[in-house]
């Protein structure tokens, strides 16, 4: 058996409905912004850790790997 | 014996003159092409447009010799895009402006009731402002890298500008990440209420609202929005996975393939950019009450009942909103 | 004034790759850069051909042309140079060359491919010619010492020409009258827009 539900006067406001979702508007906004910055660098440093030189990828086995140091490169690899 | 080793002497420097005298006389009768039957350039760039050959160093890559379909990928990419990205985001610029000009904002008809009805959760919003924010960085280093050289290049000067673009770069290949996964979110989040139907051909036929004064009704998204979500969701995918192929270069492809993928992501990139500059218009300025379902997430009830009728509807049923019947506006005060 | 090009005699060479150690040696390239390199076609088959390749410094550059940040200049030669303090690695400029002569040092091109490097004739790059700075970023400046880049200085055969396009196109033309046959001057359509009537 149902209970019946309250009579109420439809043209009042029915309080317990959730109408208004009470000031998380600047918070999901800064939520946003946070999860991308966090995203963007984990991703930055993951990728850094699988890049690989050149002088790494396209030498046989038979060359003397090592670092060819800064010559030609650059400071930045 | 002297007389003999002077006769032999002789003999043999007499012999030696002749056949220099000789040699270096050129014998045209025996001229032979040695490369007579080898490949020649023109044939071979007839035959398959690329060079190709092998080479003994371990990158294979550089065993094309010369690939000429570079000169019109050069083309496609200072010429054409230019103009394709110029006409399209200029034009669209100049149809919200001269739109905003003789329409103006639309108006909420029936005024503010004072309430307010849920429109999008937390969650919702988050996805949404995360995917937009990435799209307006990647949208703007993205342009940099077309129109940076002959807009911008020229008034900052030649360190200013490469400092500038290299940290246009990074951000552009690492926002891509949170935005790659903000449309996957969107995607599964919408899908549901972005399926066309009937109602949206109505809902176009009357002109959306925007043409005209009309109030067709639309259920939680109207024909307008369902093409936004759909070119968000197909045009992001197209930027996404060809965008992938450029940051991870020659993984999945030979060069042509590269250059392929870097014409269809510009080109996606700046129609998107295009459509995505009406759907800020329309979210901000374009009409009264619009931003409040990004913004803080509730809409005016008197704003839904004008623009999703049916979704009201539907949220009334289901006791998400407050029942009622006719919206009354706010008496004033 | 002279026009500096690159001739690669296809009849001649014996791909020995002398041009690409003299240049590696010369610059001290590191390992999995090449600017220099010898391409054999149909290899082990009959019409067997080598070719060394460089970066060609063509007329009209598409290098040059598509680089977002403008990093290369052509020099009062005709040689194609370019800034590696000002390119960002984006990889357009491989993508445009038709002779493959970019090379990056990193493979994954997130942030950037590292500073673009190629041929560069011999001939440094910005910096004050013959200081240490230049040696460091480019290699060995010769052409301003006067003298002619070692690729084609150390080619066994002579196949490989270097230096100011009329005297080498000249030199080509009387090879191939004197021994009857060639077969062009390859790349020169592409890089100078000019073919070498043989």
């Amino acid at each position: 058996m149902r209970r019946r539900e309250a009579r109420r006067d439809p043209w009042q406001p029915n309080n317990s409905v959730r109408t208004s979702q009470s000031g998380s508007a600047m918070k999901a906004f800064v939520a946003a912004l946070l999860f991308a910055a966090i995203a963007a660098v984990g991703m930055s440093i993951l990728l850094n850790i699988i890049q690989e030189p050149s002088s790494v990828a396209f030498t046989t086995g038979g060359a003397r790997v090592g670092d060819p140091g800064n010559n030609l490169v650059g400071p930045n690899g | 014996m002297a007389s003999l080793g002077r006769f032999i002497r002789l003999t043999v420097g007499a012999c030696a003159f002749l056949l220099v005298i000789a040699a270096s006389v050129p014998c045209k009768a025996q001229q032979v092409n040695p490369t007579a039957s080898s490949v020649n350039e023109q044939q071979l760039l007839q035959e398959l447009n690329r060079i190709q050959g092998r080479v003994s160093i371990p990158d294979q890559r550089s065993g094309v010799l010369e690939q000429p379909a570079g000169r019109d990928w050069r083309e496609f990419r200072n010429v054409t895009l230019r103009w394709i990205g110029g006409i399209t985001i200029i034009g669209m610029i100049a149809v919200l402006v001269i739109f905003y000009l003789t329409r103006g904002m639309v108006r909420l008809e029936s005024g503010r009731s004072g309430r307010t009805i849920v429109r999008f959760s937390a969650f919702e919003r988050f996805v949404h402002w995360m995917t937009a924010t990435c799209f307006i960085v990647l949208a703007i280093s993205g342009l940099n890298i077309t129109f940076g050289r002959p807009l911008l290049l020229p008034l900052v000067g030649f360190e200013a500008f490469s400092e500038w673009s290299q940290w246009a770069k990074y951000a552009h290949n690492y926002l891509s990440f949170p935005f790659t996964i903000g449309v996957a979110l969107i995607f599964l989040m919408w899908i549901a209420g972005n399926i066309p139907n009937k109602v949206d051909i109505d809902w176009l036929k009357r002109g959306g609202g925007i043409v005209g004064h009309d109030h067709p009704p639309a259920y939680r998204f109207n024909a307008g929005q369902k093409a936004i979500y759909w070119i968000v969701v197909i045009g992001g995918g197209a930027v996404a996975v060809t965008g992938y192929e450029l940051m991870f270069p020659f993984y999945l492809s030979g060069i042509e393939g590269m250059q392929l993928a870097q014409i269809v992501h510009s080109i996606v990139a700046v129609l998107f950019i295009a459509a995505m500059l009406g759907h800020i218009y329309i979210g901000t300025i374009g009409m009264e009450g619009a931003f409040d379902a990004m913004g803080t997430g509730d809409v005016d009830l008197n704003w839904a009942k004008e623009h999703h009728s049916l979704w009201v509807e539907e949220e009334q049923a289901k006791g998400h909103a407050p029942s009622g019947g006719t919206s009354r506006p706010v008496a004033a005060e | 004034m002279a026009r500096m090009k690159f001739l690669c005699d296809a009849d001649r060479c014996i791909e020995c790759n002398a041009c690409v150690t003299a240049c590696k040696n010369e610059h001290e390239v590191p390992w999995g850069i090449n600017r220099r390199r010898v391409v054999t076609i149909n290899d082990g088959k009959p019409g067997e051909r080598s070719v060394s390749m460089a970066c060609m410094h063509c007329t009209d550059a598409p290098c040059a042309a598509v680089c977002p940040v403008n990093c290369f200049y052509t020099t009062a030669d005709g040689v194609v140079l370019h800034s590696k303090d000002l390119c960002i690695g984006c990889g357009y400029c491989f993508y445009a060359c038709p002779f493959g002569a970019p090379q990056y040092p990193k493979v994954g091109n997130f942030g950037s491919r590292g500073k673009m490097d190629k041929c560069t004739f011999c001939a440094g790059g910005p910096e004050a010619d013959g200081s240490r700075e230049e040696y460091e970023k480019y290699g060995a400046n010769r052409l301003a010492e006067g003298k002619l880049p070692l690729c084609a200085e150390m080619c066994s055969t002579k196949s490989l020409l270097a230096g100011d396009g009329e005297i080498i196109a000249q030199i080509y033309k009387e090879r191939v009258m004197k021994r009857g046959y060639g077969s062009g001057a390859w790349g020169w359509k592409t890089a100078y827009r000019e073919t070498i009537e043989s």
